[in-house]
C-alpha cells in the first residue's frame, strides 16, 4: 500500500463487551488512523459511538437467513470503506465482514475476548485460519492456537 | 453505600437479589441495587433496573464496596475505578447466563483482583472480607500497541 496514504481500520464487534473491548483497544493505539465502527443496535449504543463514525447492521444471532442480510449489508459498507485492516473481538456479526475483507486483501486482526479464560470462542476458533494477528488475554488460550500472541487482559 | 450491579444480561439472577435483600434488611448501609433483567423486586434496597452509563459510572465511585455480577463488562468498569468487588458469577447451572462467568471470577481471585462467591450464602461473610480487602493492581497489558506495531510494519 502507499506509505503515504491514511490508514483506514474497520472496528467491527457484538455490542456488549466485545464492543467496549475493541473500543478500549482502538482508543489505546493513538496514531492518526482513520476508523469506523460497526456493530448492531443496543438501546445507548448512539451514545457510545457518538462522535465515531459508525454503521449498525443486524445481529445474525445464529439465523441463516440473518447471517445473509448481515452479509449483504457488511459487504455494501466493505465496498464502500474498503479498510487496510479490520479489528474484531467477536462475535458472530464480524464473521461475514471479515471473510470479505480477506477476500479483498484487508488484513485481519483479532482480539479473543477478555471473558474467555479457559477456552476460545467459537468465533475465535474460525477467525484464527483468517487472522494476520490473533491476540489472546489469557495464556490459558495459547495452547489452542500455535501462532496466538499473548496481549495481557484489558481487564 | 454498597452497589450491586446485575448488569444488562437477559437472564434471570433473583438469586443474588433475595440474598442481597436478606442482608439490607439487617445491615444500617444503604444498597443500591442495579436489577438489569431481574424479576424480584426487592423491599430493604433502592432500586432500578437500568441507568445511563455516565451515572452507573457515577455510582461505582461513590461506592464503598461493590457486589457485581461475573460479567466481564460489569468486572472491568469497577476494577478500573480500584474498587472493592464481591464478584458473584451468574452460573449457567441456573440458567442465569448464557456463558460461563465463573472463569472470569476464578481467574480474578486468583489474582488477587476480587473476592469471588460461588454458595451465596457465603455473600454476608465476603461483604465483612471486602472491607479490609487489598485488591491487587492490574498487570498491564499491551494489546494497543501489539496492533499498533503490527499495523506500522504491515504498511
Amino acid at each position: 500500500m502507499n506509505r503515504n496514504a491514511k490508514v483506514k481500520i474497520c472496528v467491527i464487534a457484538s455490542a456488549g463487551g466485545h464492543l467496549t473491548q475493541a473500543l478500549r483497544i482502538a482508543q489505546g493505539i493513538n496514531k492518526n488512523y482513520n476508523f469506523y465502527y460497526v456493530t448492531y443496535y443496543l438501546p445507548h449504543i448512539r451514545q457510545l459511538l457518538k462522535g465515531l463514525k459508525h454503521y449498525l447492521i443486524l445481529n445474525p444471532h445464529k439465523n441463516l437467513f440473518k447471517y445473509l442480510v448481515n452479509f449483504f449489508q457488511s459487504l455494501k459498507i466493505y465496498m464502500k470503506e474498503r479498510p487496510n485492516f479490520i479489528i474484531t473481538t467477536g462475535s458472530g456479526m464480524a464473521v461475514p465482514t471479515c471473510l470479505i475483507g480477506k477476500f479483498f486483501g484487508s488484513k485481519l486482526i483479532y482480539i479473543e475476548s477478555g471473558s474467555r479464560v479457559k477456552s476460545p470462542s467459537l468465533t475465535g476458533r474460525f477467525l484464527y485460519y483468517f487472522s494476520d494477528i490473533f491476540i489472546v488475554q489469557w495464556r490459558s488460550i495459547l495452547r489452542y492456537f500455535k501462532k496466538a500472541v499473548y496481549g495481557g487482559s484489558l481487564i | 453505600m454498597i452497589l450491586v450491579l446485575l448488569g444488562t444480561a437477559s437472564n434471570n439472577f433473583d438469586r443474588l437479589v433475595k440474598e442481597v435483600d436478606k442482608i439490607a434488611k439487617k445491615s444500617k448501609k444503604k444498597f443500591i441495587v442495579q436489577l438489569g433483567n431481574s424479576k424480584y423486586r426487592p423491599k430493604n434496597v433502592s432500586f432500578f433496573d437500568f441507568e445511563k452509563k455516565e451515572k452507573i459510572l457515577k455510582y461505582i465511585e461513590k461506592a464503598e464496596i461493590i457486589i457485581s455480577q461475573g460479567g466481564f463488562g460489569s468486572l472491568y468498569d469497577c476494577l478500573k475505578k480500584g474498587k472493592k468487588v464481591v464478584a458473584v458469577p451468574r452460573l449457567k447451572k441456573f440458567n442465569e447466563a448464557k456463558e460461563h462467568q465463573k472463569e472470569l471470577v476464578e481467574a480474578l481471585e486468583k489474582k488477587g483482583r476480587v473476592i469471588a462467591v460461588n454458595d451465596i450464602e457465603n455473600l454476608e461473610h465476603a461483604i465483612q472480607k471486602a472491607y479490609t480487602f487489598q485488591p491487587n493492581n492490574p498487570e498491564g497489558h499491551r494489546i494497543p500497541e501489539l496492533v499498533r506495531e503490527f499495523i506500522e510494519n504491515s504498511k
